[in-house]
């Protein structure tokens, strides 16, 4: 019997660039979610670093500070579950809920947009990510929608106390090289070949869940995006694509066009 | 008024360590109502470290059970049929590696301790411990929306070794959080149950054993005297 992973009928628009933002989204896909990933078009392909938390998405380029990559991104969220922002996102909530009365809102209130991805990221995404299983579940019960927010550096604080100093994991060194391999997975990347990213680390006895794609290229999936989910006409989307708007398409893809 | 995001959510809260704990603190925060199952002597914690315990296990209800007794074992089971979420960590005289057929729905979260034989991080061994208490959190969560689409519990396993390593590798920037200076909360929601009080070991015995299992005064009052409860 083929076993549903438990967000497989889910889908989740990660619109923000914080690490927090994207380590909460990867979770999500993990447990099954088709997680689309929205980045600025020419964005340089992201440092090692991101490997790990960009896994298990799909890749959108959009440009939402020019009105006509608002109004796709906001057409986007209308057709997902939920949508991660943080506190770069140019959409607010209200305009979220104004498009869709019950859309599962997280925001990871931090601004930056790094490479560096910290301990405190980690946690407020994974945090961040309770909060939006929370309402997932709410959500199949009522049928309501939420809004759930943390802020990274009070995450941290709220976890690690008083202290907040984050040591490499503890105990012998070997002991945690074994466990560091343990948690590793090999993954094909176009481009970079094979990489060793730590998996997900929840043991699900029915419903096993692993690193099933690697980051995304930056875009790699407009076509799917734009033209499959969105179902824009071919001329629509090339002129999107010409205005700036929306990065290029890939050419497998393109050739619909 | 919207209701709380766990409600209709029952957790049996089986735990040694701070993680189990702390994931269902979390679950208590968010609306679910959690069974905490202490040893008759109460949780050993409640006299090593009071400010540790209120922390872990606020908002929680107590019921008091012998599990290294047989009938203990089977009260367990019994309890275990009216919940959906059980949260373990291994505690001595559960054997609970799948649902049984009469919870089928029940979803077991089993966190599983660190290897590490002493925790040298002297300074936040229980910052430690929250992590992967978020992680069980997380974990149980999901399972409990699987339950919503497959109508079938599963166990999910969170090995603390695993998951701190995870963390080490994804945080390989290696930043450390800013000083905060206010105190602060893991979330910015806010949660429409708030944190109660800390309950006394058994405060809710006759509530679980006589209403939610149907158990008589007598019944309840011989497991006393034998000291299953």
């Amino acid at each position: 019997m083929q076993f549903r992973l438990p967000l497989s009928a889910s889908r989740v628009v990660e619109a923000g660039a914080s690490p927090a933002a994207a380590v909460c989204a990867r979770l999500l896909g993990d447990l099954g979610a088709e997680v689309i990933k929205v980045e600025p078009p020419l964005t340089e392909a992201r440092g090692k670093e991101r490997l790990h938390i960009d896994y298990n998405k799909l890749g959108l380029t959009l440009d939402v500070s020019k009105e006509a990559g608002r109004k796709l991104l906001l057409r986007l969220i209308a057709r997902a579950n939920a949508v991660v922002l943080d506190g770069s996102t140019p959409i607010t909530p209200d305009e979220v809920r104004a498009t869709r009365s019950d859309s599962v809102i997280a925001r990871a209130t931090d601004e930056r947009d790094s490479n560096d991805v910290g301990v405190q990221d980690v946690i407020a995404g994974t945090a961040l990510a309770g909060g939006v299983l929370a309402a997932l579940l709410r959500h199949r019960r009522s049928g309501e929608g939420a809004l759930v927010e943390v802020g990274s550096q009070e995450s941290a604080a709220a976890l690690l106390g008083e202290d907040r100093e984050w040591h490499s994991p503890p105990g012998p060194d070997e002991l945690k090289r074994s466990a560091a391999r343990s948690v590793l997975e090999p993954v094909s990347h176009s481009g970079l070949g094979l990489v060793q990213v730590a998996g997900p680390t929840w043991h699900f006895s029915d419903t096993p869940v692993h690193v099933r794609l690697p980051a995304p290229r930056p875009g790699e999936h407009n076509g799917y995006v734009l033209l499959d989910l969105l179902g824009l006409g071919r001329e629509e989307a090339q002129r999107l694509v010409d205005e700036g708007v929306v990065g290029h398409i890939e050419s497998e893809v393109a050739g619909r066009l | 008024m919207n209701e709380s995001f766990l409600d209709g959510i029952t957790a049996v809260e089986l735990s040694r360590g701070p993680a189990a704990a702390f994931c269902c603190r979390l679950l208590a925060d968010w609306g679910a109502e959690v069974i905490k199952v202490e040893p008759p002597g109460g949780d050993l914690l409640r006299t090593d470290d009071p400010a540790l315990f209120e922390r872990l296990n606020a908002g929680k209800k107590s019921i008091t059970l012998d599990l290294i007794n047989a009938a203990g074992t089977a009260l367990l089971h019994d309890i275990a049929s009216y919940v959906e979420a059980l949260v373990e960590d291994g505690v001595v005289g559960l054997d609970y590696e799948s649902p049984s057929a009469e919870s089928r729905r029940l979803v077991v979260t089993s966190v599983r301790p660190s290897a590490r034989k002493s925790s040298p991080s002297a300074a936040s061994p229980v910052g430690w411990e929250s992590v992967v208490g978020l992680n069980a959190f997380d974990a149980t969560l999901a399972a409990l929306i699987g339950v919503t689409m497959t109508e079938q519990g599963q166990q999910v396993v969170i090995n603390a070794d695993e998951c701190l390593a995870a963390v080490a590798t994804l945080a390989s920037g290696g930043s450390r959080p800013p000083a905060v200076s206010k105190p602060t909360a893991l979330f910015r929601t806010p949660l429409l149950k708030s944190a109660g009080s800390i309950a006394q070991p058994g405060e809710h015995n006759d509530e679980v054993y006589g209403e939610m299992l149907g158990l008589s005064q007598e019944e309840l009052a011989m497991l006393r005297t034998k000291g299953v409860v």
